[in-house]
């Protein structure tokens, strides 16, 4: 073997442990799958399917066997030699796969993976040699004629192997355990897989209960709640979360019973299960913590899941309904009165009772013992679940994404800055090839933004699901009935857009449930559905994401927000002069409800207010429209993204500024004719059929223009939150550009001294430039 | 009717394997490049009769013996075809191709290889191994 190494030999080895690795990697999925495929029929032909997965899995042997060869690991080719042979038996059929080799296949990678590691240190695999010799004994056990493995025979389990006496061609070697110890491969790694798929598969779970507690009969449902349950229990086990595997077993059998008809208490079962939902979740938080998910209360939870089972499926807490009457019942063998006769007379074996009684017949019950053992035996399923499409995505921490994006921010502003760079202008040659390359690179750079952009974008679909929940819940509560209609679950938006918008939305939907959908006898009455509906839609619109939440029940009722409005001091008069969209905006109001009482659900009066708040922290806008009697539409407008906005730099006298295009709404240069000074001095331009109120940029923040004369600049007509528009007025308009929008520090804020200012940006001669809210520039404008 | 299939893009190697071989196989072929020698076994799959043995230059215009063998691998996984039902593969390269076998075999799953100068014994010795040899005498 290599004695001495060079460094050319090092590289090979090295390649060889990198190769091998990604190997195993790529192939130990696929030997779990075969798992699957043990309790096929012996008798039948392979499927392509398995038949391909076999000869993936020689192709690892294989390759491994001939990289180690060359390189002289001859303990990793003789163990990789045994395996390729058994799984070329297996490929052709002369003999049968069994649950006893997927486990040997297991080992030889654990196996393999061992002696790479050691090979990583040591250069040679001298020191895996016993464990080598200890794998193609068990290899050659299993293979050899006569064994229980061979054709047409049952699987013997692999404990029976282990413990047989070993044949004398190799020493036994105690100090080797190669047995798959769960505990040595539940890294954290595996860990935090099981944690994010539970998470996935709850989520699941909870969609998949709603369904069933509308509709008992969903046996679609069942069907899948029972996977889900089965293997989120086996994952559990595998892992050794000992109380969320009888929770989820017990889960499991609720649901055993459902599918199987034995229980009709579909809804009652789904509303439990519900519940425990949480009891999951808090579970698998503990787990994140580092803890093993112990469940206070245990014990409890099982006795009343337990409860809901069918009496002649209760079970003791603990074991499983692996009781001979109850299997033959299930298997329709005999009556589930004769099972309790004989229960009653039980001296003997109670499958012995019914045979003599003649109730069933003696390899009826035959096969139900053989279930019966299957049950008892403890679940060692494969913890992987089939995966048949091979995920394509890595999983980043989300501040290393952030800082991509700060970077990629950072260099849209390095891009402007060499483009616009001021050097150019005094620069009296023709700078076609640095203008050309200059486009190019924005190109890139606007390209890399937008791909930078996606990374971060998920679907709504999530945020949307716990909506259902949020409506089942409430709909129990309040006792109205409500469907909930889903649509554009698909529509991508930022991360952090759905993180923020969520408690919003939460309010929107508590307050169209409890406010706006009228209770359900009284829908009856005025002639509406008796269920109520609520759709949530999310879609892209332009550089926005719209999601509106309509509902169909008593609208918002304009003299009553009026009132409302009055009592609280919001509105002045009569409130007549309100425009009805002005009146809907009432209800953002802080402190302000027209729930006549105050619930559990909503009404506490800061819901809206919060809600409006929560939205424009990310520069989102809420509008509402309501038909008294009709029902009630809110439509959120959120960016796409928070880092950057398309902006217009604008400039009056020496300062610059940036304004969202998406609050533009035109510009022009008016004509002397059309401005009017009102009495108290407020400028006002006549825009088609509108006066609108004209600000002076200039004005705002102390800056000498151009032009004071309005005819000789610019007007812009903002569109701002409330809905009127009104006028600023600048010297110019320079142009368009992606803004970086950087936050102002806390304490510019707190001077209070900065109006109508969102943020500031960078441009490109390194010049600061502040971003105009329009929002708040609009308010000053009320206020006034 | 064993088949050799040997795929080299230089004369002299291509005929000293081929003179080394010959008496082995009932059907010699060759090829002078990878995209042939993948063509080559196509046109084998298609006429049901594959080759036994393969001998496959690491380095060659067009396409290399590596990325012809991985070409290989990728029709039999397709087909179905694999254990030992694959075709038997030997890189031949030259010495200092350590990396470039290691690949072969780690990506291409090749059963082994043979460095320049070709040693008649240890070419012997594959063809012992994959049951191929005829000794003169039969």
């Amino acid at each position: 073997m290599i004695e001495k190494i060079d460094a050319g030999q090092l590289e090979i080895i090295m390649e060889f442990i990198t190769e091998a690795r990604e190997l195993i990697d790529e192939v130990e999925p696929d030997i779990l799958i075969l798992e699957d495929k043990t309790g096929d029929d012996p008798d039948q032909e392979l499927s392509r399917e398995t038949v391909d997965d076999l000869n993936a899995i020689f192709r690892l042997f294989h390759s491994m066997k001939g990289g180690a060869g060359f390189l002289g690991f001859n303990n990793v080719v003789e163990s990789t030699h045994t395996a390729e042979n058994l799984l070329d038996k297996l490929r052709t059929g002369t003999i049968n796969l069994t649950s006893n080799h997927v486990d040997l296949l297991c080992k030889s990678c654990d196996f393999t993976k061992e002696a790479l590691d050691y090979i990583e240190e040591n250069y040679n695999d001298e020191g895996m040699a016993e464990a080598s010799r200890e794998l193609v004994r068990l290899f050659t056990e299993d293979v050899s004629p006569g064994n229980s493995a061979t054709k047409g025979q049952k699987s013997s389990q692999p404990k029976e192997i282990n413990e047989e006496p070993s044949v004398a061609k190799v020493d036994p070697s105690p100090e080797i355990n190669l047995d798959m110890d769960m505990a040595d491969l539940v890294n954290p790694e595996i860990r935090q897989k099981f944690l994010e798929e539970s998470d996935d598969l709850l989520q699941e779970v909870e969609s998949d209960l709603l369904k069933l507690s509308e509709n008992q009969q969903d046996s679609e449902s069942i069907e899948k709640l029972f996977r889900n349950f089965h293997s989120f229990k086996g994952n559990c086990g595998f892992l050794g979360f000992s109380d969320l595997e009888k929770l989820g077993h017990m889960a499991e059998t609720l649901l055993d019973a459902l599918k199987t008809g034995a229980s009709k208490e579909g809804e009652r079962i789904a509303d439990l299960l519900l519940e425990l939902i949480d009891v999951f979740k808090n579970s698998l938080e503990d787990i994140v913590k580092g803890n093993n998910g112990k469940i206070e209360g245990l014990e409890l939870y099982l006795e009343v899941m337990n409860n809901l089972l069918p009496r002649n499926l209760q079970i003791e807490i603990k074991g499983s309904s692996s009781r001979i009457g109850d299997i033959l019942v299930r298997q329709g063998a005999v009556k589930e009165e004769d099972v309790q006769d004989a229960l009653e007379a039980q001296q003997k074996p109670l499958g012995e009772i019914l045979v003599e009684k003649g109730k069933v017949s003696a390899d009826k019950l035959d096969k139900a013992l053989k279930v019966q053992e299957k049950l008892r035996e403890p679940t060692q399923k494969s913890p992987i679940e089939r995966r048949s499409v091979k995920r394509q995505d890595i999983r980043v921490d989300i501040d290393k994404l952030d800082n991509l994006i700060t970077l990629i921010g950072e260099m849209v502003i390095a891009e402007n800055m060499v483009i616009h760079n001021p050097d150019l202008q005094h620069l009296d040659v023709e700078l076609e090839s640095f203008n050309k390359a200059g486009q190019h690179m924005s190109k890139i750079v606007r390209e890399l933004q937008e791909m930078a952009m996606t990374i971060r974008m998920v679907p709504i679909s999530g945020l949307f699901r716990r909506m259902i929940r949020l409506v089942h819940d409430l709909s129990r509560k309040s006792g109205k009935k409500v469907e909930l209609k889903l649509d554009g679950e698909n529509t991508e938006v930022d991360k952090t857009v759905i993180e923020k918008i969520s408690d919003p939305l939460v309010h929107l939907i508590r307050n169209s449930m409890d406010h706006g959908l009228e209770p359900n006898e009284q829908r009856k009455d005025i002639g509406k559905p008796e269920i109520g509906t609520i759709s949530l839609t999310a879609s892209h619109e332009e550089g926005d994401v719209l999601i509106t939440i309509v509902d169909d029940g008593r609208g918002l009722d304009r003299k009553k927000l009026i009132a409302k409005g009055i009592e609280k001091g919001i509105v002045k008069g009569d409130g007549s002069q309100l425009s009805d969209k002005e009146a809907m905006q009432l209800i953002f109001q802080p402190g302000f409800s027209t729930a006549e009482k105050v619930t559990d659900i909503s009404g506490r009066g800061v819901g809206m207010d919060v809600v409006r708040q929560n939205l424009e922290s990310i520069k989102g806008r809420i509008d509402i429209h309501s038909e008294p009697g009709q029902g009630t539409t809110i439509t959120l407008r959120i960016p796409l993204t928070l880092a950057i906005i398309d902006g217009m730099l604008i400039r009056t006298g020496h300062a610059h500024y940036i304004l969202p295009i998406l609050s533009i709404r035109e510009s022009f240069q008016p004509s002397m004719e059309a401005i009017t000074v009102t009495p108290d001095g407020q400028e006002m331009v006549k825009v088609r059929e509108d006066l609108l109120p004209v600000v002076r940029l200039h004005g705002m923040h102390n800056i000498v223009p151009d032009y004071e004369d309005l005819s000789k600049g610019i007007l812009i007509v903002l569109e701002g939150r409330i809905g009127s528009n009104i006028c600023l007025f600048v010297d110019e308009l320079m142009g368009q550009q992606q803004t970086v929008i950087k936050g102002l520090s806390e304490y510019i804020n707190h001077t209070g001294e900065v109006s109508g200012v969102s943020g500031c940006t960078i441009l490109g001669n390194g010049e600061v430039c502040l971003i105009l809210d329009v929002n708040s520039i609009e308010e000053s404008v009320a206020k006034e | 009717m064993k088949k050799l299939l040997i795929v080299e893009d230089e004369i002299v190697s291509r005929l000293l394997l081929t003179e080394m071989l010959q008496r082995h196989f009932e059907i010699c072929h060759t090829a002078v490049n990878g995209r042939e020698a993948v063509d080559s076994y196509l046109h084998s799959l298609e006429e049901h009769e594959p080759y036994d043995l393969i001998c496959l230059d690491i380095m060659m215009p067009e396409m290399d013996g590596q990325a012809a063998l991985e070409e290989i691998r990728k029709i039999e996984k397709e087909r179905g075809i694999g254990g030992n039902d694959m075709v038997k593969v030997l890189m031949v390269t030259a010495l200092s191709g350590a990396k470039d076998i290691m690949g072969a075999f780690m990506k291409g799953a090749c059963e082994g290889y043979l460095t320049k100068p070709i040693s008649p014994e240890k070419l012997e010795e594959y063809l012992k191994k994959f049951g191929l040899h005829k000794s003169i005498t039969g």
